[in-house]
């Protein structure tokens, strides 16, 4: 078989071999810290004047090498250059690979525990009246990019959004599968158990509109983690951490067994990660990760790796409030989420997740031609607890009507305003969530159940529930990469995903009462609506005032599911002055709603299957490098495409109903990006501009409305965003061991038009009511908009590594909340005059800004090597050295404004601070 | 590395080419502000009037009630369309003292309209200084105590009733969101008002109209404009004296403050009840010019006694009680040497003398009172017998002269005018109303209202 083959390929070569006297040199460039192979490489035979530049699998071919010795130069932004000698011979293909090694290996270390520390952070908030579509941009994966790395960790300790895009811009591969669920669109790091550093380390990044080797990417960039065995070098890692944030205890060990002879590798790893309390009160974390990689090597064309890997985490966390109750308390770390209950802490905000994924992946390789075929099975789990209630006020802390604020705007009652204040200063059961008052109300029904007949008995007055919302994907994938010619390459992948989503309720703890009912008492039965009858109420008309007890599923219970097939082309062409790559991609998707309860609030489209909604939606990318010469270069790359809405926008209500958003399509965007790139031995970076303008989008963020007691959805449609602004990423090199970096963006994320909103209240029956919502030149996305970040990194002598970085931090909007946005038909309640009114209309749509902070980080390490083999790391990163207690990691607008008494600080943000000085201290050993 | 330097110079020429990309736009849009149409939508057709409001009026009076209330359903016209109206409102009900009305002004005349709804203010059918269109077909036009306003017909009501606050709220079109500056008062004079009572189309124009009178005073400074919970009617006068009543609510926000002094100009409402006008203010910002009340330092209204005044005959009195008597049907202190049961006059002279007045620390001191004189021989004769002194030691008595005397013809009372004491400043002192008769004629005197007002 090997000879057959060897005989061929000698015959292809030898015909133009026999003519030329040209042998052929083929080869793959790779990161030596982490696998990733690199594309832009410059390989040169500097004898023969031969250059080439490596494709986006890292791999080069030379056809037209003279035989004999040769010394083949390798070039690459960011790395050492590298060199091998070789003997090439005369019509033969000789496979020279080369691993590169980063010029500044000091950050990269440092960047090692940052990573794991980041992701373990990225835990933002997703509850649903929070951050909404605000999600970060996570993005990981090796990149030599000055830029890139400062999206990552120079925000720190807030998010960045790249580029000022969603999550869902950015595309996760894993062994060159889509990863980004179809529901949500983006990729939740969590899923990756902490594990990053060590077993999804092989992994490589695009950034902006580049082309990768491995998929089509998305317009954020994108990155694709290698788990195939083969990648990971031999031997053992153990890393036991402490750090005073969510949790303190880490430890995470690794073990590679590298290729053995019998053609079998595995890759073992596991994770714990706990705190009984996190630095904020009343939080926990708890989290244990497995993750194995198993591959086969039967031929040098074929080996089958199995892959798996999950991660059960439970933690409580914080919740975000509103300035007044942190100014109460005097502590920006304030978290309302917790009580006492009988003498311990318990948290009213508890989530829990364990995404298992096992993905088996086929790889056939030869000299011009990789195809990776795989297929994966993955179950996100994810559930959050949630206090409820059935009669009186909210019973959470910081319920707007248990805060002074509240007493001193809306009732003029005197001394209301005082009592507060000083129940909020003394009295720790108002401050925090009163678990013993939940069960002494509950206690009290049971009480007052005695003796009565079973249809009387009365359930419990407050409860705590599980929010579910769990998927199974089911993704097929084959990528084929292939080199057609010494300077042209060719990707195509083809990718199949079904996934059943699956949101419902449970009860999780009657707190001491009977049963629940499962009605919705605040639905608007007779306030606004005297024909409504009384089956308004129930949230499953089939079983009406059904009683549930724990673990029973009530409230709504739907499924989704989705198809969705996408394909996509490339070709990219390296030649000594240009690269110039184009690309096309193709998908279709398929979902549709099914109920599996009558809701009484929409007994027509609530229960069975919906009506399937298809989209189909096709984009095409090209870019063009121009290399003025091996220092400096020109980017200017471009993307035009259609993207079908996020299935979690589509529904305006889905706990309640299959209705859909009007006017939902897909959107359109156009993106652009230019760069010019220089690379000296001491000085290289890049500065670049991008625009990306998206029309015809569609946003939705619900949110609970206290008054009306119910859930309340808002979307918007036919969104005009546009996002424009400057990178910048340059590093210079004072002394060989001294390396100083400065990077920034100074970027505007905008609305662009006045698009409509269409409002829906979960306890209403009414149709949607649609408005103007007057966003233009809002800004679009919670995140700095001007940030940069300056650096100093030494590597010393003796194996210790010294880092310290500054960022700045501005241009920091509130997320807003389209509410503020609307024209105020009944302001005249208040205004008597236009001028008020304008006074009115102006201070509900002036977005807040929040202010600009600097914040200073700092690391050491220390590295230590003894027998030869064993290396020790000791590694301490000290962020936010100075302690800035200021910093906003989250702050949105509440969709409620205030239409009684039109004060447009009535209800005002919610945010959330980071903690002051980080310490994170990390003890790693391996051999 | 010169080819580096021109790279950097590209770099950073790009690098400002892109901040001038980067940074435009940056302020957000406000939304509009919106006036809100009928059923919630924003008005964009302006309607337009289909009648003058003083036309309307004057079809829908009927002089044939004589003056009973009456409420008349408006039909359509005879081309078969609405009665439209069309106007500013000019009547303001925050502060409570005008209360479920909404007056628009067309410039012709001023409709009052009868609306269900406590809180017009919050709405802006019913804003001070908004302008709105009202279809007043199928609403009633009639008379409420001869004051025509626009109401429904409704059972157990002669006059027109409130219209309900939903029917108000789709009849009445917002145009034009409020505008206080666009609010003009027109400028009448009290004597100007009084005549139009008598002329059915000046009625029927300046009925419920805001009007603006100036240079008047109020006859009772220093009392409050209302009494709680009851409505009260003041009065203002003009400098000859012509009264209007201001008619104020029990129920406003302000009705425990005290109307002040001076003089000043007036704006409100011109009501009208029965045969009188009444103004009503939209709020106290309808007075202008006055001066504050002070207190006066010392005062005596004889309404229920003769108070701490004592009488001191000089002539011993016979054939009567006394000279010097309280009249509690007039509310004052009279002094007559007459006794009506004989009918016969007797000689007097008789002081009603003030408690001791404390003058030292002032710098200025007037006393005044109103008073009226009749049966005097004449007038001068009167000046002879009616006389206001002042004492330092209640023995030597010096008379200051009174400006103004009454007619001498009837009880009406005038006011004495301003009695200046400044002389006595720094000095205790008794003033002293000195009475004189003789048996061929006694004239009779009343005195009220006394008061003596110091500077310090």
């Amino acid at each position: 078989m090997r000879v057959k083959l060897f005989l061929t390929l000698l015959a292809s070569a030898s015909l133009p071999a026999l003519a030329q006297q040209a042998a052929t040199v083929t080869g793959v460039i790779t990161d030596a810290d982490t696998g990733a192979p690199i594309p832009g490489a410059v390989v040169s035979i500097p004898s023969q004047g031969i250059s080439v530049t490596t494709g986006p699998a890292g791999d080069y071919r030379i056809s037209n090498s003279r035989p004999g010795e040769v010394m083949l130069q390798v070039t690459a932004p960011g790395y050492l250059d590298g060199a091998v000698q070789t003997l090439v011979y005369d019509g033969s293909n000789q496979g020279v690979d080369c691993v590169m090694i980063l010029d500044d290996n000091t950050s990269a270390y440092l960047a090692e525990g940052a990573n794991d520390l980041f992701f373990d952070e990225s835990f933002l908030d997703d509850d649903a009246e929070g951050s909404g579509g605000q999600s970060i941009s996570a993005l990981t994966g090796t990149s030599d990019d000055i830029f890139y790395k400062f999206t990552r960790f120079g925000y720190q300790p807030l998010y960045s959004n790249y580029r000022g895009l969603n999550s869902s811009a950015a595309e996760t591969y894993i062994n060159g599968m889509p990863m980004n669920d179809l529901i949500r669109g983006g990729f939740s790091f969590s899923q990756l158990g902490g594990m990053t550093s060590r077993a999804f380390r092989n992994n490589t990044a695009t950034t902006g509109l580049g082309a990768a080797s491995y998929g089509f990417s998305g317009l954020g960039g994108s990155q694709n983690f290698n788990t195939i065995t083969e990648n990971y070098s031999p031997g053992f890692n153990g890393l036991v951490s402490y750090t005073n944030s969510n949790y303190y205890a880490r430890a995470m060990a690794t073990y590679s067994t590298g290729l053995n002879k019998n053609g079998l590798a595995l890759t073992v790893s596991a994770i714990g990660r706990y705190s009984d309390e996190g630095i904020v009160d009343g939080t926990y974390y708890n989290s244990g990760g497995y993750f194995i990689s198993l591959e086969k090597v039967f031929n040098p064309h074929h080996s089958l790796t199995l892959t798996t890997w999950g991660a059960p985490t439970e933690q409580a966390n914080s919740r975000a409030t509103v300035q007044e109750a942190f100014d109460l308390t005097g502590d920006n770390l304030y978290n309302p989420a917790w009580g006492w209950q009988s003498g311990k802490k318990r948290s009213d905000n508890i989530r829990r997740r364990f995404d298992p994924t096992v993905m088996l992946n086929w790889l056939y390789k030869d000299e011009k031609t990789t195809l990776n075929t795989g297929v994966a099975f993955r179950w996100l789990n994810f559930a959050r607890t949630r206090l409820t209630y059935n009669q009186g006020n909210d019973p959470k802390p910081d319920y707007y009507q248990s805060l002074p604020s509240y007493w001193e705007f809306n009732r003029e009652v005197p001394g209301m305003a005082e009592y507060y204040t000083d129940l909020w200063e003394h009295d720790s059961s108002v401050r925090q969530i009163n678990w013993d008052e939940f069960y002494r109300v509950n206690a009290l029904n049971n009480a007052l159940n005695e003796g009565k007949p079973e249809e009387e008995r009365k359930g419990s007055t407050y409860m705590q529930q599980w929010e579910h919302s769990n998927q199974f994907n089911f993704i097929v994938n084959s990528l084929l990469n292939r080199r057609l010619t010494d300077n042209m390459t060719l990707q195509a992948g083809v990718t199949f995903n079904y996934t059943k989503y699956h949101d419902y309720m449970t009860v999780k703890d009657l707190l001491g009462g009977e049963y629940w009912l499962d009605i919705n008492t605040f639905a608007d039965r007779d306030i606004n609506n005297p024909l409504a009858s009384a089956d308004i109420m129930q949230n499953d008309l089939d079983n009406p005032n059904r009683r549930v007890g724990k673990g029973d599923v009530f409230g709504h219970d739907y499924d989704i599911t989705a198809m969705k097939v996408q394909g996509f082309v490339q070709n990219q062409i390296n030649t000594s002055h240009w690269d110039v790559n184009y690309g096309l991609q193709i998908s279709y998707e398929q979902f549709s709603r099914f109920g599996h309860m009558r809701n009484g609030r929409a007994p027509q489209n609530s229960k069975g299957r919906s009506a399937i909604q298809r989209f189909d939606d096709a984009a095409v990318k090209a870019g063009a490098t121009y290399k003025l010469n091996g220092r400096n270069y020109f980017t200017l790359r471009a993307q035009y495409g259609t993207e079908a809405p996020l299935i979690k926008d589509v529904y305006i209500s889905p706990r309640i109903s299959d209705e859909l958003v009007d006017g939902t399509k897909s959107s359109r965007t156009f993106a652009a990006d230019f760069s010019y790139n220089w690379n000296y031995r001491r000085f290289r970076g890049s500065i670049g501009v991008f625009y990306v303008n998206t029309t015809g989008a569609m946003e939705r963020r619900g949110f609970y409305d206290e008054e009306l007691r119910s859930f309340v959805n808002y979307a918007v449609t036919g969104v005009h965003r546009q996002n424009k602004g400057v990178e910048l990423g340059m590093s210079y090199k004072i002394l060989p061991s001294l390396t100083a970096t400065f990077a920034g963006t100074y970027a505007r994320y905008q609305y662009k038009n006045n698009p409509t909103g269409t409002r829906m209240s979960e306890n209403s029956l009414f149709d949607p009511i649609q408005t103007t919502v007057y966003l233009k030149d809002h800004i679009s996305v919670s995140t700095p908009q001007t940030a940069f970040n300056i650096g100093l990194d030494w590597a010393a002598p003796h194996s210790w590594y010294v880092g310290v970085n500054a960022s700045y931090l501005a241009d920091y909007y509130v997320a807003l909340a389209y509410p503020y946005h609307e024209t105020l038909p009944n302001v005249w309640q208040k205004a008597n005059t236009v001028e008020e009114a304008e006074q009115i209309v102006k201070d509900f749509s002036t977005q807040p800004k929040l202010a600009n902070n600097w914040v200073l980080n700092a690391s050491l390490g220390k590295s230590f090597r003894f027998a030869y083999k064993y290396y020790l790391n000791l590694n301490l990163s000290v962020s936010n050295v100075l302690n800035n207690k200021n910093l906003v990691t989250n702050a949105y607008q509440q969709l409620r404004v205030d239409t009684r008494n039109y004060n447009a600080d009535a209800f005002p943000y919610r945010l959330q601070y980071a903690q002051g000085i980080k310490v994170y201290f990390n003890v790693g050993f391996r051999f | 590395m010169n080819k580096t330097l021109l790279y950097m110079a590209a770099a950073a020429a790009s690098l400002g080419m892109a901040a001038g990309f980067t940074s435009c736009d940056d302020e957000g849009v406000n939304p509009p502000v919106v006036i809100p149409g009928a059923n919630g939508t924003v008005t964009e057709n302006p309607v337009e009037p289909t009648i003058s409001i003083l036309e309307l009026k004057e079809a829908f009076y009927d002089a044939t009630k004589n003056g009973n209330d009456y409420s008349t359903v408006v039909g359509t016209k005879e081309d078969g369309t609405d009665y439209i109206i069309k106007g500013r409102i000019v009547s303001d009900t925050q502060t409570g003292n005008i209360y479920k009305y909404v007056m628009v002004e067309d410039g012709t005349a001023c409709m009052a309209f009868s609306v269900d709804n406590s809180k017009l203010y919050e709405t802006i059918r019913g804003k001070y200084g908004a302008v709105i269109a009202v279809n007043v077909t199928g609403l009633s036009l009639g008379t409420y105590r001869n004051n025509l306003i626009c109401g429904v017909t409704e059972e157990g009501y002669d006059y027109p009733a409130r219209i309900p606050k939903a029917r108000w709220e789709e009849l009445a079109i917002p145009q034009e969101a409020p505008d206080p500056s666009k609010v003009v008062p027109y400028e009448v004079t009290v004597a100007d008002v009084l005549g139009y009572k008598n002329n059915t189309t000046e009625l029927l124009t300046w009925q419920n109209r805001l009007v603006k009178f100036d240079d008047v005073h109020f006859t009772t400074p220093g009392l409050t404009y209302a009494t709680a919970g009851t409505n009260v009617s003041r009065y203002f006068a003009n400098e000859a004296g012509q009264q209007l009543i201001l008619r104020n609510s029990g129920s406003s926000k302000w009705w425990w403050e005290v109307m002040p002094d001076g003089t000043g100009s007036i704006t409100g409402i011109l009501g009208y009840y029965s045969k009188d006008w009444q103004m009503q203010l939209n709020d106290l910002d309808g007075l202008a010019g006055f001066t504050p009340y002070v207190p006066p330092f010392f005062a005596e209204s004889f309404g229920a006694s003769l108070g701490q005044f004592t009488i001191e005959n000089l002539i011993a009195v016979t054939g009567l009680d006394a000279i010097w008597k309280h009249s509690s049907k007039y509310s004052c202190a009279i002094a007559t040497g007459y006794d009506s049961g004989s009918r016969k006059n007797y000689d007097s002279d008789s002081r009603l003398v003030s408690p001791e007045l404390d003058l030292t620390g002032c710098t200025k001191a007037t006393a005044k009172f109103d008073h009226a004189g009749n049966y005097f021989s004449s007038v001068d004769v009167m000046k002879q017998q009616i006389t206001f002194e002042v004492s330092e030691d209640g023995q030597n008595w010096t008379a200051v002269a009174i400006p103004n005397y009454p007619s001498n013809s009837g009880f009406t009372f005038v006011n004495s005018g301003d009695i200046d004491l400044s002389a006595y400043c720094g000095k205790k002192v008794k003033v002293a109303f000195r009475y004189k008769s003789t048996a061929a004629k006694a004239g009779t005197w009343e005195v009220n209202n006394f008061s003596i007002n110091v500077e310090k």
